[in-house]
C-alpha cells in the first residue's frame, strides 16, 4: 500500500494531484467488469482503477481515445484532453475546425533547403534528383511531428488505406504526386465521401496507378476496348464491395444462403465506358514542347498534382448501363456521365456499411459488432440533417460509439485490434521525450519499410497492405475473426520489426529518425533516455512511468513480472552506462511486447 | 444485377482477364484452404490437384534476380559474321568487340554461333559441358503477341510495359496483367504445402528461404519467406544469443516475454509468430554451427557470399528436414544507363564466379542433379546506345544452370537485332517470343507442383501451353 502511494504521489501528472475524481471506471462504470488485474504495482489494473488507487482512469480513458483518434497521443494532447474532463465530442469539434498542415509546402522547402545546400557544396542543381518519393517521406514526418490537426491526420492515413495510390510505381519518381494526392485526402477527411470520390476518380495519381489515365472509348477498326482497372477497383475497393450488404456489414444471402455479388463483368464493362476520355489536365513543363497537353500524352508530362481533364473525342458516347437499372443517356457530356456514375455507386445501400467498417477498422476493432457497423451505417446515410456521406458524421459514430469508448472492450479477447507498423513508430514518436538537435524530423522511409512492410502511401498494391478480412491462422482464424495489421507480422518482418525497435533505442546511437544526407541536412533525433533518470534505481517505477506514455497503463502483468528483475539485474560497478543501458532496455522491452504491439 | 440483359455482349470478354487478381487468388485460396481442411481420403475426391509425386527426393529451386535490367544482349551474343555486323551496327559504342567474345558451342542452332560476354568464361564452359543453357528472347506476356498487335492495340500487353516497379513483379508474380502482392514462388510453396501427401516441411522454416529479405516472390497467400544472411545466416533478433551480459540479458527478457501465456487472441498471435521465428532461427543456425561446412572455394563476393550460404543450407536440408526448398537471391546494379559496359562487365564476372563456385559446391555435395539455378530480370535493355548505356526495352535472354538442365543448347528464338526487324518496335526494343510463364511453369514441373495446380499459380500459361501436354512448355529441364 505504501508503494502504490509512492507512485501515485511520485508519477501522476502535478495537475492531477489530489483531486477527487467522480469518474473512475470504478465510480459507476464497473458494473459487468470481471476484475483480472492483481499485481498491486500496475498503474492500471483493473482492481486499482476500481478502486480508484492506481492510473487515474481519465488519464487512461483519454489516451486509450488518442491511440485510436490520431497518429499518437502526445503528452499535451492527453493532459489537455483530461483538462476538457474528457469531452471527447468537443475534442473532435475543434479537430474538425483546426487549419490543415499540408505536406506539400513542407516538402517544397525541404527541397529548396536541401537544393540550396548541395548547391552550396559545388554540386550543379540539375543533377539532383528529386524532389522524388524520399522527399515525401521527409515532408510526411516533419508535418507528423509538428501538426496541430491530429486527428485530419489519422483519417488520411485510414483512407490512404482504402483509396489506395502506392510509391510502388512511377510515382515513386514525384514527391509532388505523393504529397498531393495525401493532401487531397487531408482536404477531403472532414468533407464528403462523394467529393472524395470524385477528387480521387479525377486525380492523375489514381488515373496512372489504376491507368484510366488515357484510356479511350471502344475502337472497333483496331478492336480495343476500355480498360475496365479503375471500374473494377472503384467498385470493389472504393464503394461497394463485391457481396450485397445488410446495413450492418454482414452479407445479404440468397435464398440457398449464398452471398449476392454486388456487380458483374458486364457492369465493370459498362463502368469502364464511363471511365474513357481522361487525360493530362496541366503540363509540368509548360515552356517545353508539347506546349499543350493531349489525349494519350504520357504521364511524365503531366503536372502529377492537377487533376486529369475530359477529352470528349475520347469519350465513350453510347449509352451506358449502370447499377440498379440506372442508365447514362448517350451523348452526354463525359464529366457529366462520370458525375451521375459516381452518384449511382454512392448511393448503393452498400457504401455505408463497406467504407464505415473499414474506417472502423482502421481506428478502432478489426471486429466489431453488426450493431456498431449499423450505427455507423446509420451516420454514414444520414447525418441528421439528412445529408449523406458526411466524413464528420461517419468519424463521431465511430470514435464516440460506446464499443469504440467502453472499458469493456479491454476485457474481451477478441476487442481492438494488431497495432499497425506505421502507429508504432509514429505514436512512440509523439509521446517520447525526443532530443531533436538539428530541428528536423526529417525522416527517410525506406528502412522502415522493408524491416516492417508498411510506410505511408506505399502499398505493395492497390489492395492495401493488408486486405480487410486477413485472418491470421490459429486462434483468430479458428474463430472466423479478423486481424488485418497482422498480414505484416510473419515470421521474417515480426523479427526485422524487433530489429527496428532496437535500432530506436539501442546504446550505440540509435535513432528515431535520419535521412540520407550530409551531416548538415541530418535530423538524427533520438529518445531523450535521461528524462528518465529520475526512476532508473526503481526498475518498478520506471516501467510504470514508460506504461503511462507507451502502452497507456494497459501492459499486462506477464510482462512486467518478466522484464523487471532483469531491469534490476541490468546493472554494474564498472561504469555508468548500465543507466542508460537500463532506461533503453525497459523500452525496447515494452516495444516488443504483445502489449505495444496491439490496441484494446 | 441481370437489369441489361439487352445490351451486347462486348466481343472480347477476356475470359482470362475477367477472372483477374481477386478471382485468382481467390480460386487459389480455396483450394489452400480446402485442401487444408481435408484429410487425405477426402482429398482423393478433390480432382483438380492430385499430387503425383511423393516427394521422397530433395530438390531446391534457385532464383537469381538481377535487379535493374540486365542487358542480354550484351550477355548472350551472336558471332556469325553477318549476324555479328548487325549487332555491331545496332549496339554501336555499346556493342563487344568480336576477338573478346568468348564461343560456345550451342548443339541445337545450325548455322548460327554464339559467344558470351568477355566475363564469363566459367559459364562458356558449364554450357559447353552441358550444364548450362540459355533460353532466349522470354519477356512477360499476357498471351501470345506480335509486333503488329503491339501497334494496333489488340493484344493485352502486360501494365507498366518499361517501368521497373511494375516489371520486376510481374517476372516475380507471372501476373503481368495485374499488379499483385504474392509471388509463383510463395504460391507454388502454398500449393505442396497444402498436398494432403505434400513433402515434408518444417514448421519454423519456411521452404521458401531469401538471401534478399522480403521479397514478392516468395510470399504467398499462407507462407512468406524465410530470410537468411548471405553472410551470417540465420537473421535472429539484435543481439539475441550473444555472450556478453548485455545481450543475454536480452536474450532472457525476449525470451520471457515470447514464452508467457496470453488469453487475449491479439496478444496470443502476436507472440506465437514472434515465437516461431525465434525457435527456426535457432534452428537454423545451431544446425549450421553443428556441420562441416562446404569446402568450395567462393569469391569473397556479395553474391558468392550469398550463393555459399546457399549451398551451406543445401548442406543442412536433413538436420532442417527440408525435402523442398526455393532460394532467392536479389543483385542488384544492372540499370546501366550510364557505363554500361564496364559496369554490367564487372556484374557478369561476380555472377559467373558465383555461378562456377556454386556449381562445383553442388557436385561436392552429389546433388548437381537435384538444384536447378535460373535467372531473371525485368527487362533487357534498347539495342541502340543511348549515346553511354542503354534504356529499359522488353524480351531478352536467361540462364538455367543444373544438372537436370538439357544444357549447351539455346532455348527459344534468338531473335534478330536490328531495327525493323519483325519483333523490334522501337529503339531496339524487342517483342518477346517466349513468355516467363512458360519458363517458370517448367521449373514448377520439373519442382513436381502437378501439373493440374499450374494454371492456379500461372492465370494465363494456358494462353500460351495446354497444361495436359505429353511436352514440357520449353524443354530445357529433363523433368
Amino acid at each position: 500500500m505504501k508503494t502504490i502511494f509512492k507512485i501515485f504521489c511520485l508519477f501522476l501528472p502535478l495537475g492531477l494531484m489530489g483531486q477527487a475524481y467522480t469518474d473512475y471506471i470504478g465510480a459507476g462504470h464497473s458494473e459487468g467488469f470481471t476484475i483480472t488485474a492483481s499485481h498491486s504495482m500496475t498503474n492500471a489494473g483493473a482492481e486499482n482503477s476500481v478502486n480508484g488507487k492506481g492510473m487515474d482512469s481519465r488519464y487512461f480513458s483519454a489516451s486509450r481515445f488518442l491511440q485510436q483518434a490520431t497518429m499518437g497521443a502526445s503528452q499535451q494532447l492527453i493532459d489537455d484532453l483530461m483538462e476538457s474532463g474528457n469531452d471527447f465530442e468537443s475534442w473532435i469539434d475543434d479537430e474538425f475546425n483546426k487549419p490543415i498542415s499540408y505536406t506539400q509546402p513542407e516538402m517544397e522547402a525541404i527541397w529548396d533547403e536541401i537544393v540550396d545546400y548541395y548547391v552550396g557544396q559545388g554540386q550543379n542543381a540539375e543533377d539532383l534528383f528529386g524532389p522524388y518519393r524520399l522527399h515525401f517521406e521527409y515532408a510526411y514526418w516533419e508535418t507528423l511531428m509538428t501538426n496541430d490537426d491530429h486527428l485530419r491526420h489519422k483519417i488520411a492515413n485510414a483512407l490512404s488505406q482504402i483509396l489506395v495510390v502506392s510509391s510502388n510505381s512511377d510515382l515513386d519518381g514525384w514527391a509532388e504526386a505523393l504529397t498531393g494526392y495525401y493532401d487531397m485526402l487531408l482536404d477531403n477527411s472532414f468533407g464528403n465521401y462523394r467529393d472524395l470520390l470524385e477528387e480521387v476518380t479525377l486525380s492523375i495519381q489514381m488515373g496512372y496507378y489504376l491507368s484510366h489515365l488515357n484510356n479511350a472509348k471502344e475502337n472497333p477498326e483496331a478492336n480495343t476496348s476500355p480498360d475496365e482497372n479503375y471500374a473494377r477497383e472503384i467498385m470493389q475497393l472504393f464503394t461497394i464491395g463485391l457481396y450485397e450488404l445488410n446495413p450492418d456489414g454482414t452479407q445479404v444471402l440468397d435464398g440457398s444462403g449464398n452471398p449476392i455479388p454486388t456487380y458483374d463483368q458486364e457492369d465493370i464493362q459498362e463502368f469502364a465506358k464511363v471511365f474513357t476520355g481522361l487525360g493530362i489536365g496541366v503540363l509540368a513543363y509548360p515552356n517545353e514542347w508539347p506546349y499543350n497537353p493531349f489525349f494519350g500524352l504520357n504521364v511524365w508530362a503531366a503536372k502529377k498534382d492537377e487533376p486529369m481533364i475530359m477529352y470528349e473525342d475520347f469519350h465513350e458516347t453510347e449509352e451506358k448501363y449502370l447499377l440498379n437499372g440506372s442508365v447514362l443517356p448517350a451523348n452526354q457530356p463525359g464529366m457529366t456521365d462520370i458525375d451521375m456514375a459516381l452518384d449511382n455507386l454512392f448511393n448503393h445501400p452498400n457504401v455505408g456499411p463497406f467504407i464505415g467498417k473499414l474506417l472502423i477498422k482502421r481506428l478502432v476493432t478489426s471486429n466489431p459488432s453488426p450493431a456498431y457497423v449499423n450505427r455507423v451505417t446509420n451516420a454514414f446515410n444520414d447525418n441528421g440533417s439528412g445529408v449523406r456521406g458526411d466524413m464528420q458524421a461517419v468519424i463521431k459514430a465511430i470514435l464516440l460509439d460506446e464499443e469504440a469508448r467502453s472499458g469493456e472492450a479491454m476485457l474481451t479477447p477478441y476487442a481492438g485490434r494488431a497495432k499497425e507498423p506505421l502507429m508504432k513508430i509514429s505514436s512512440f514518436a509523439r509521446i517520447m521525450p525526443l532530443n531533436v538537435p538539428n530541428g528536423r524530423y526529417w525522416s527517410q522511409g525506406w528502412g522502415f519499410y522493408n524491416n516492417t512492410g508498411q510506410h505511408i502511401l506505399q502499398s505493395p498494391t492497390v489492395f492495401n497492405f493488408y486486405l480487410p478480412d486477413f485472418q491470421p491462422i490459429g486462434d483468430i482464424a479458428d474463430m472466423d475473426l479478423t486481424a488485418p495489421e497482422f498480414k505484416l507480422h510473419n515470421t521474417s518482418n515480426a523479427i526485422s520489426s524487433i530489429n527496428q525497435f532496437w535500432s530506436i533505442v539501442n546504446y550505440w546511437g540509435g535513432s528515431i529518425f535520419s535521412t540520407w544526407e550530409e551531416e548538415a541536412l541530418q535530423s538524427w533525433v533520438t529518445v531523450d533516455w535521461e528524462a528518465f533518470l529520475p526512476y532508473v534505481n526503481e526498475p518498478e517505477i520506471l516501467v510504470n512511468e514508460l506504461d503511462k506514455l507507451l502502452t497507456f497503463g494497459q501492459l499486462s502483468d506477464q510482462t512486467r513480472d518478466n522484464i523487471i528483475p532483469i531491469l534490476h539485474d541490468t546493472y554494474w560497478t564498472w561504469s555508468d552506462n548500465w543507466q542508460e543501458e537500463r532506461i533503453k532496455a525497459a523500452m525496447y522491452y515494452i516495444m516488443i511486447s504483445p502489449d505495444f504491439n496491439t490496441m484494446k | 444485377m441481370g437489369h441489361h440483359h439487352h445490351h451486347k455482349i462486348k466481343r472480347r470478354t477476356f475470359l482470362g482477364q475477367a477472372s483477374c487478381a481477386a478471382m485468382g487468388l481467390t480460386t487459389l485460396f480455396s483450394t489452400v484452404l480446402n485442401l487444408k481442411a481435408m484429410n487425405a481420403a477426402a482429398a482423393l475426391n478433390y480432382p483438380n490437384i492430385m499430387p503425383p509425386d511423393p516427394f521422397d527426393d530433395y530438390k531446391a529451386l534457385v532464383c537469381l534476380l538481377l535487379a535493374g535490367g540486365n542487358d542480354s544482349y550484351n550477355m548472350l551474343i551472336p558471332t556469325g559474321t553477318s549476324d555479328y555486323n548487325e549487332y555491331a551496327a545496332v549496339r554501336s559504342n555499346q556493342a563487344i568487340p568480336q576477338n573478346e567474345i568468348i564461343a560456345i558451342n550451342p548443339t541445337n542452332t545450325p548455322g548460327k554461333t554464339f559467344g558470351v560476354n568477355p566475363n564469363m568464361p566459367h559459364l562458356a564452359s558449364m554450357f559447353d559441358s552441358g550444364r548450362v543453357a540459355f533460353i532466349s528472347n522470354v519477356g512477360t506476356l499476357i498471351e501470345p503477341t506480335t509486333k503488329p498487335d503491339v501497334w494496333s492495340g489488340t493484344v493485352d500487353l502486360p501494365l507498366g510495359l518499361f517501368s521497373h516497379s511494375d516489371q520486376v513483379m510481374h517476372w516475380q508474380t507471372s501476373v503481368p496483367h495485374d499488379r499483385v502482392a504474392t509471388g509463383w514462388g510463395g504460391k507454388m510453396v502454398d500449393l505442396l504445402n497444402a498436398l494432403p501427401n505434400g513433402p515434408a516441411t518444417n514448421p519454423n522454416i519456411s521452404m521458401n528461404i531469401s538471401l534478399s529479405g522480403s521479397n514478392v516472390f516468395q510470399t504467398g497467400l499462407g507462407s512468406v519467406e524465410y530470410a537468411i544472411h548471405p553472410m551470417y545466416g540465420a537473421i535472429g533478433m539484435n543481439g539475441y544469443g550473444d555472450e556478453w551480459l548485455s545481450s543475454q540479458l536480452r536474450t532472457e527478457a525476449v525470451d520471457n516475454i515470447v514464452d508467457a501465456q496470453y488469453q487475449d487472441i491479439f496478444k496470443k498471435t502476436y507472440v506465437k509468430t514472434v515465437k516461431t521465428a525465434r525457435d527456426g532461427n535457432i534452428q537454423f543456425q545451431e544446425a549450421m554451427d553443428a556441420a562441416t561446412p562446404v569446402s568450395t572455394e567462393f569469391e569473397a563476393t556479395y553474391l558468392s557470399d550469398a550463393f555459399k550460404m546457399i549451398a551451406n543450407t543445401i548442406n543442412i536440408r536433413q538436420e532442417l528436414g527440408m525435402k523442398r526448398q526455393v532460394f532467392f537471391v536479389e543483385y542488384g546494379g544492372w540499370d546501366n544507363h550510364d557505363e554500361l559496359l564496364q559496369t554490367q562487365g564487372e556484374l557478369l564476372g561476380e555472377v559467373d564466379d558465383a555461378l562456377n563456385s556454386f556449381n562445383l559446391a553442388m557436385e561436392e555435395l552429389g546433388l548437381t542433379d537435384k538444384v536447378t539455378t535460373f535467372s531473371i530480370s525485368e527487362f533487357a535493355r534498347t539495342l541502340i546506345s543511348n549515346g553511354n548505356g542503354t534504356d529499359h526495352a522488353w524480351g531478352g535472354n536467361v540462364f538455367v544452370m543444373g544438372g537436370a538442365v538439357d544444357g549447351q543448347k539455346i532455348y527459344g528464338q534468338y531473335p534478330q537485332l536490328a531495327l525493323d526487324s519483325s519483333l523490334e518496335i522501337g529503339n531496339g526494343v524487342l517483342v518477346p517470343t517466349l513468355s516467363a510463364d512458360e519458363y517458370f511453369a517448367e521449373l514448377a514441373m520439373w519442382y513436381d507442383v502437378p501439373a493440374s495446380g499450374l494454371l492456379d499459380i500461372f492465370p494465363n500459361l494456358g494462353n500460351f501451353y495446354s497444361v495436359n501436354s505429353a511436352n514440357n512448355p520449353i524443354g530445357f529441364l529433363n523433368i
